[in-house]
C-alpha cells in the first residue's frame, strides 16, 4: 500500500509543479479581402482609418487613438453596423492595430475590415 | 500441514500500480502537448474592452514571433508549409486565431494574414491579452 501512496504523492508533486493558469485572451474578429485575382469594384467607403507608425489617420486627418475613438463614436452613433475599413501601414506596430480593434469593440462596431497599405 | 483457508488471498497490487502509473504518464504527456498550442513567451498587445475568449474548442492557433517565426501546436512552420497545412483543412469556417507579438511590425503579421487568406480560410481572429 505504501508504494501506491508514493506514486500518488509523486503525481501530486508533478501536477503542482506543472500547473499553469490559463492566460486570459481576447480574440478579435476581422474581415479580410477575399483572395480573388480579378480586382472587383471597391465598396463604397464610409469610414476609413489608416494606421501609420506614429499616428492614426481618419478621413485624411492625423489623430491620436482617443480622438479616433471619439470621432468614430460620433460618426457611427446612428448605425453601429457601418463598415469600418482599417488600412494598416507595413511599418505600423501590431499593438496599434489591436488597440484600435479594442476601441471598436468598445463601440460595438462589428464590420471591421483590415487591409494592408503597401507602403 | 496448513489448511487452504489459512492462506492469505492478496490482489497483485504492485503490477496494478505499474499499469496505472503508465496510463497516467500517457495522459499527462498527451494533455501537455495540446496545451502548448499557446506560446506563452509571446507578449500580446493588451486589450481593455474586449471580452475574454474561450481558448478551448476547435480552432487553429497560429503563434507568430518576430521574424516571422510561425509555430502551430509546437511545430515550426514556414509560410509555405502553413499554407499547405491550412489548405488541407476541410472546414474553411474553422476560426484561425493569429497570436502575434504586440511589438512586431505589421509587415510581418501581414505575411501570415495573407497566407491564411490565400488558403481560403474566412474566419480570422487576432489575439490580444485580456489580463489587467
Amino acid at each position: 500500500m505504501s508504494a501506491m501512496i508514493d506514486v500518488v504523492f509523486l503525481l501530486l508533486v508533478y501536477f503542482i509543479l506543472t500547473f499553469k493558469i490559463e492566460p486570459l485572451e481576447a480574440h478579435m474578429t476581422v474581415n479580410m479581402p477575399s483572395p480573388s485575382t480579378v480586382p472587383g469594384q471597391p465598396p463604397p467607403v464610409l469610414l476609413e482609418v489608416k494606421i501609420l507608425p506614429d499616428r492614426y489617420v481618419l478621413n485624411g486627418v492625423g489623430l491620436t487613438l482617443d480622438t479616433v475613438e471619439r470621432t468614430i463614436d460620433d460618426l457611427t452613433r446612428d448605425d453601429r453596423s457601418q463598415t469600418l475599413i482599417i488600412k494598416v501601414g507595413l511599418n505600423a506596430k501590431q499593438h496599434q492595430l489591436i488597440s484600435l480593434l479594442d476601441r471598436c469593440e468598445k463601440l460595438d462596431l462589428e464590420n471591421l475590415n483590415v487591409l494592408t497599405l503597401k507602403y | 500441514m496448513r489448511k487452504a483457508s489459512d492462506l492469505e488471498i492478496e490482489t497483485p497490487i504492485t503490477s496494478m500500480i505499474d499499469i496505472v502509473f503508465l496510463l497516467i504518464i500517457f495522459f499527462v504527456v498527451t494533455s501537455t502537448i495540446q496545451k502548448e498550442a499557446i506560446d506563452r513567451d509571446l507578449q500580446l498587445a493588451k486589450s481593455q474592452y474586449t471580452d475574454p475568449a474561450d481558448l478551448e474548442g476547435s480552432k487553429v492557433i497560429i503563434n507568430v514571433r518576430p521574424g516571422p517565426s510561425i509555430t502551430v501546436g509546437m511545430q515550426r512552420l514556414n509560410l509555405h508549409n502553413l499554407k499547405i497545412m491550412l489548405r488541407k483543412l476541410k472546414n474553411k469556417e474553422t476560426p484561425i486565431v493569429i497570436r502575434a507579438d504586440g511589438g512586431m511590425t505589421y509587415r510581418e503579421v501581414d505575411l501570415v494574414m495573407a497566407a491564411v487568406g490565400e488558403s481560403g480560410m474566412t474566419r480570422i481572429r487576432l489575439a490580444a491579452s485580456a489580463e489587467n
